[in-house]
């Protein structure tokens, strides 16, 4: 009779309203952003090598970012660039911003005016950064990039001749880069990068991914990639590798979510699976 | 006072509680959202297209009189052949540029990075003092990988019955991507919940003026949900 | 014009072979005149494949407009669309004073209009995870416990709180992604690169006629 009860209990539960679920969904992403929890957050070996990778960057040296994502994955990638370009201009590098996604390019400009205060109105724009904007067809336009930096991107992002920008004067094809940072949510991503740039050149190579395609980029370190950001983590990570540099984190709070919200699906796996294993139990007696 | 800023957060935090409303049920605001979605996103592929080609091919067409450019817009115009029934085989001769040009790029390219550098990497020279939790260069985790990946390949031959040793080299082969596989699950969940963090954020943001919007919506759900219960009607 | 069904399907296909051709010989064969020339060649596919949206422009005016002028059930969702999109369209490429995304009006409804939906309608797949893991996620075999297993030991482990609780789950997630993910994955990579590579003989040789559209 107990057995049945619970039997019939956890039918109850798994019959429940969806919306119940979405509701407490969004109960346990939001309490924490209003109350944090204030838990550490632990270091991935990915993030230390990415960060020790940016540290040997010398002043000078032409590093391109490339913003190869989305609006759908800003959440997770916005916070990476804006760490990045603020890592790269502490160590004094040359940043070259470009992408081969057409929705992400805007966030070059959204994040050089986060790091720098303005973009193309800076005093330094053109010697310390410059945005060359969207290149098309992908993979070809990387080919095309390595080749030919100036004919690929004749003009930056505002319209200036690339040919009367400083700091493009010595950069002609992909022997001329130093490093490679790649934020990516999918193609074109790390892989075309690897294959045109990093490997047709010998670049150091960086990435930043979202957390969905971080487990496929491993086979990728370290021989070709020296260290990647993967996801929201990554980027809280190094966010607190980089307090030595002033770097101020907004990514504690929004950790402390991904915790508990970990947690709640592992208690909806256990509890569906406890109920599936209790009826097949049942219906074997 | 309404300052642009603040109208363009209201905005962003209606059309945000718009599709979440599609979580009570499926309904017009959310429909509304979605199109208007669509329409910026073709929109914004086309300006920015627009201006590759401005800043590529017509700007040195006009200003530096390069008149091989003509030749990439007049290729690149023979897409719209796509809505010609008679002549639809013209549209065939930019697609088989853009196509036989990527297939070969990658094609060249892969052979190296993901074939043989990942099959070198595999059998890369060890380094006892390499960290066990963390490096596939300790010794112990260099001959797991290898078995691992071997497994792996071996689970996908299917030009042989599977028995004997190669059966055996499957099932490792297919337990190691079932680990695979469950962390690739984790770091899933992990990117879905960060999305919608990321949002929750932007809402819930007491420095600014999104959350204003969060009573109106449950007001306007709440009245709803009123509405289809007077009604009887199942929502 | 007129020409033989002959023609009209070979000639996109030998233009394919010649194409993938060129491309493949540039990465193995360096020669500066050549090389120049199909950086060249790139950069005028670049071009040529930015028309490529004009099909989607078209396809979707002709779609909306139709269901616009026919007044068929949601028909202002259509208007809310293509107003939309002739919109923006006009606003980032005529009235932006050439200055095209990078113009203040432009960027403003990109952040405030184009982001919050993209970002929104993505975010959706938060609840639709949580939803499927209570209710599909079912551990009938010995693999998929495996998989259950190490599942949750990456999320607490990649997640502040596992190590918080027990520091231990900080390197064994790290192993798990080292060695048996590195080691799985990599048989797929390799796996797809054979696929890839096989894929693209057949494209390459016209085998396979599928990206030419219907009569290929």
């Amino acid at each position: 009779m107990m057995e049945e009860n619970e039997m019939s209990f956890f039918d109850k539960l798994e019959k429940v309203d969806p919306r119940l679920i979405y509701i407490l969904v969004f109960l346990i992403v939001s309490l924490p952003l209003m109350r944090p929890l204030g838990l550490p957050i632990s270091m991935s070996p990915m993030t230390v090598a990415f960060y020790d990778a940016v540290e040997k960057v010398n002043p000078g040296d032409v590093v391109v970012v490339s913003i190869d994502y989305s609006a759908a994955s800003s959440p997770e990638q916005y916070p990476q660039t804006k760490a990045v370009i603020h890592h790269l201009a502490t160590k004094g590098a040359k940043i070259i911003g470009l992408g081969f996604w057409a929705d992400g390019t805007p966030f070059i400009d959204s994040a050089l005016k986060d790091v720098f205060g303005k973009s193309k109105d800076h005093p330094k724009y053109g010697t310390d950064f410059v945005n060359l904007g969207w290149i098309p067809s992908q993979e070809v336009g990387m080919k095309a990039l390595g080749g030919d930096v100036q004919g690929t991107c004749p003009k930056d992002y505002y319209g200036t001749s690339t040919a009367t920008i400083p700091m493009m004067k010595d950069v002609k094809t992909g022997k001329d880069f130093k490093m490679v940072i790649t934020l990516s949510s999918g193609t074109p991503g790390v892989p075309e990068w690897i294959r045109q740039i990093q490997a047709q050149y010998g670049v150091t190579f960086l990435y930043g991914v979202t957390a969905v395609g971080a487990p496929g980029m491993r086979v990728y370190f370290p021989a070709q990639a020296a260290g990647g950001l993967e996801g929201l983590a990554g980027a809280a990570e190094y966010e607190v590798l980089l307090i030595k540099y002033g770097y101020k984190g907004t990514l504690a709070p929004p950790m402390d979510s991904q915790s508990l919200s970990h947690l709640l699906v592992i208690a909806f796996i256990v509890l569906g699976n406890v109920g599936y294993v209790l009826r097949k139990h049942g219906k074997a007696k | 006072m309404i300052t642009p800023e603040i109208a363009g957060t209201l905005i962003a935090a209606a059309f945000t509680l718009m599709v979440y409303s599609f979580f009570y049920r499926e309904n017009k605001a959310y429909r509304f959202a979605e199109h208007v979605f669509i329409g910026l996103a073709v929109a914004h592929g086309a300006v920015i297209s627009s201006k590759y080609v401005w800043d590529a091919a017509l700007t040195p067409l006009i200003t530096k009189g390069e008149m091989y450019w003509i030749l990439p817009i007049i290729v690149g115009l023979l897409f719209t052949f796509f809505f010609s029934k008679k002549y639809f085989w013209v549209y065939r001769i930019p697609i088989s540029i853009v196509v036989g040009t990527g297939v070969g790029l990658a094609m060249a390219g892969l052979v190296r990075s993901q074939f043989i550098d990942q099959i070198v990497q595999t059998i890369a020279p060890l380094d006892p003092k390499a960290d066990f939790w963390s490096s596939g260069s300790h010794p112990v985790n260099a001959l797991l990988i290898a078995i691992g990946t071997l497994g792996t390949l071996f689970f996908f031959i299917f030009t042989r019955e599977q028995k004997g040793p190669l059966l055996y080299a499957s099932h490792i082969g297919r337990w190691t991507m079932m680990i695979a596989f469950g962390a690739a699950f984790g770091f899933t969940v992990m990117a879905r919940m960060s999305l919608l963090i990321g949002r929750m954020q932007f809402l819930i943001d007491p420095s600014g003026v999104a959350w204003y919007m969060i009573p109106v919506a449950i007001l306007v759900v709440a009245a709803v949900a009123f509405m289809d219960r007077a009604k009887g009607s199942k929502p | 014009m007129k020409l033989s069904a002959t023609i009209r399907r070979s000639v996109p296909l030998v233009i394919t072979f010649i194409a993938g051709l060129l491309v493949i010989g540039d990465y193995y064969f360096k020669v500066k005149a050549f090389n120049d020339f199909i950086t060249q060649w790139m950069k005028f596919v670049n071009v040529a494949g930015s028309f490529a949206v004009i099909i989607g422009y078209v396809t979707l005016t002709r779609i909306h407009a139709r269901r616009l002028n026919q007044r068929r059930e949601g028909w202002y969702n259509s208007l809310a669309l293509l107003v939309g999109m002739y919109a923006f369209f006009l606003l980032g490429v005529v009235f932006s004073e050439g200055k095209f995304t990078a113009h203040p009006t432009y960027t403003y409804w990109f952040n405030n209009l184009y982001v919050p939906l993209d970002a929104t309608i993505f975010s959706m797949l938060a609840f639709y995870i949580v939803s499927a893991a209570y209710r599909a996620f079912r551990v009938r075999t010995a693999e998929a416990t495996v998989l259950l297993i190490s599942a949750v030991i990456v999320m607490l482990g990649r997640a502040p709180i596992g190590p918080a609780v027990w520091p231990t789950f900080g390197p064994i997630t790290s192993w798990i992604m080292a060695v048996p993910n590195n080691a799985g994955m990599r048989g797929i990579t390799i796996g797809i690169a054979l696929g890839v590579m096989s894929m693209g003989l057949r494209v390459l040789l016209g085998r396979e006629r599928g990206y030419l559209g219907p009569g290929a």
